[in-house]
């Protein structure tokens, strides 16, 4: 049965770029080869500027590791300081509350006014968005940790911080998977959408050169990069996060 | 001042809710021996849960006074272990890092220390799975490393809040003998809160009924069943006798 499906998933990818070669088709000219690249001029796209793909990946890796990790760490630092403690709970919690909904794209301007279009501001970008989820799922991911495993640890004499660092950070890995892969497909949203905001190198910035230029198959070639990238990163972060909580039952 | 682990001085315990106080507890008086093993039982909402809770520490009480060896008790502490009714298992860690917990925490996991978590994790059956995840252990192992770990606290007392009650039967049963095995082998003052009057007698030196809310100390017995027990002790007319004795009382409640 299992089998069948994943015949399926094949099957369902052939048909997919069957109807990619055929609308694009040279012959039958359905759809304009400008407005939607066939897969060989995509191949020819490769080809021409093979010598700059690496590097615009390598600086758009760059941008969204840092950017992410600070984001990533500082979220569950903030979360979980805000949960240990009441006073910072109610100093921090309006702030987060408040940043929280706001769309960080919509902050751009803001930035270029404050960071110019320099490395930090398109990591900042990154930051705020990936710490917005990771702080309140943090808070969230700590209150669903069992109360029984508290009381238990409490009875067999554990102390608040070793509470802390025994029962509470391990209890709440599980809640924080779905949020760092949310978190992770955002930071390549939002490291495209900063490299739009003027940068040299990079994958957000080759797709708008090529659009002033009007070269739509490397746009499509770019597209296409990214989303691998966002797709490998996803099973990166999956595979971490489940060797992390191999205990779990969901594993 | 005396030989008693712990002492309860009239204790009443009040729940405010917002417009009444509810009575759960009234006037428990009960002195618990060094190694023995009570057995608390009453019908649903008599108060023996927060009996229980009231001397592990999580709850104020209201009138009167806990005593752990003459002292007053303040919050939980590793003194006064707690086997919980649900799974508490702690799920990121193996079974032997779940048993030794407790002596990890107030680093006094020594070499002697570590001898006891591993006689403990033979006891109960489970030196082939010390490094198994608790996800891989069935309902009944997992209570067995439970009271392993409650075991290897070494508390003062082990308080236990119908352990067996998630359980079916058969594994019940055979937990039962286990532990009445592990309390014989390493003495221990255990209070067992349950509402299965077999198990109360079986398990204990003295079983104590409690009154329906608020609950009063009801009735007191020593069932007296021979050493070295184990489940046929049940179709023994002693065993029966004192059934009878709490069966009829209960009929009042």
């Amino acid at each position: 049965m299992k089998k069948n499906y994943k015949y399926l998933g094949i099957l369902s990818v052939i048909i997919t770029f069957s109807i990619w070669f055929t609308i694009t088709a040279d012959g039958l000219a359905l759809v304009r080869p400008f407005i939607f690249p066939s897969p060989r001029q995509v191949l020819y796209a490769i080809i021409n500027i093979r010598d700059i793909i690496p590097l615009d990946i390598v600086y758009t890796l760059t941008r969204l590791i840092i950017g992410f990790s600070f984001g990533a760490i500082l979220g569950v630092i903030i979360g979980l300081l805000m949960s240990y403690n009441k006073i910072i709970n109610a100093i921090l919690d309006p702030i987060v509350e408040s940043i929280r909904p706001v769309p960080v794209i919509a902050m751009i301007p803001f930035l270029i006014m404050w960071f110019g279009i320099g490395e930090a501001g398109k990591i900042f970008l990154i930051t705020l968005g990936v710490f917005a989820i990771i702080v309140v799922s943090t808070l969230e991911a700590v209150k669903n940790v069992p109360k029984i495993y508290i009381r238990a640890a409490k009875t067999l004499g554990a102390s608040n911080n070793q509470i802390f660092r025994t029962i509470i950070i391990p209890g709440m890995l599980p809640g924080l998977i779905g949020p760092l892969r949310v978190a992770t497909a955002l930071s390549f949203t939002l490291v495209v959408a900063a490299e739009f905001m003027g940068a040299q190198k990079g994958i957000g910035y080759r797709i708008m050169e090529a659009r002033r230029l009007f070269y739509t198959d490397v746009i499509l070639l770019n597209v296409i990069l990214i989303t691998i990238l966002a797709a490998v990163a996803d099973r990166l972060v999956r595979a971490i996060t489940d060797y992390l909580t191999r205990w779990s039952e969901r594993n | 001042m005396n030989d008693f682990i712990i002492t309860l001085n009239n204790l009443d315990i009040e729940f405010k809710t917002d417009n009444q106080v509810i009575k759960v507890l009234d006037k428990i008086n009960l002195d618990v021996k060094k190694n023995e093993f009570i057995c608390i039982m009453g019908v649903s909402g008599c108060g023996k849960t927060t009996l229980l809770n009231a001397i592990a520490g999580f709850i104020e009480i209201y009138n009167g006074e806990i005593l752990l060896k003459g002292n007053k008790i303040e919050g939980p502490g590793p003194d006064r272990a707690v086997v919980f009714q649900d799974d508490a298992v702690f799920p990121w860690m193996s079974v032997e890092d779940n048993i030794s917990y407790s002596h990890r925490v107030t680093k006094t996991y020594n070499d002697e220390a570590k001898d006891a978590v591993e006689k403990y994790i033979k006891l109960v059956g489970l030196q082939d799975f010390k490094k198994a995840w608790p996800k891989q252990l069935s309902g009944g192992m997992r209570k067995r490393v439970d009271l392993a770990r409650g075991f290897a606290a070494e508390p003062e007392v082990l308080l236990m809040d119908e352990p067996f009650g998630a359980l079916d039967i058969i594994t019940k049963e055979k937990l039962q003998e286990e532990l009445y095995n592990l309390w014989v082998n390493n003495p221990r003052t255990i209070i067992f809160i349950t509402h299965d009057v077999e198990e109360a007698i079986f398990l204990g030196d003295r079983v104590i009924l409690l009154t329906p809310r608020p609950g009063k100390i009801d009735l007191v017995i020593e069932p007296n069943l021979k050493n070295n027990r184990d489940m046929s002790v049940k179709s023994e007319s002693v065993f029966f006798e004192n059934v009878k004795k709490i069966r009829s009382r209960l009929k009042k409640h």
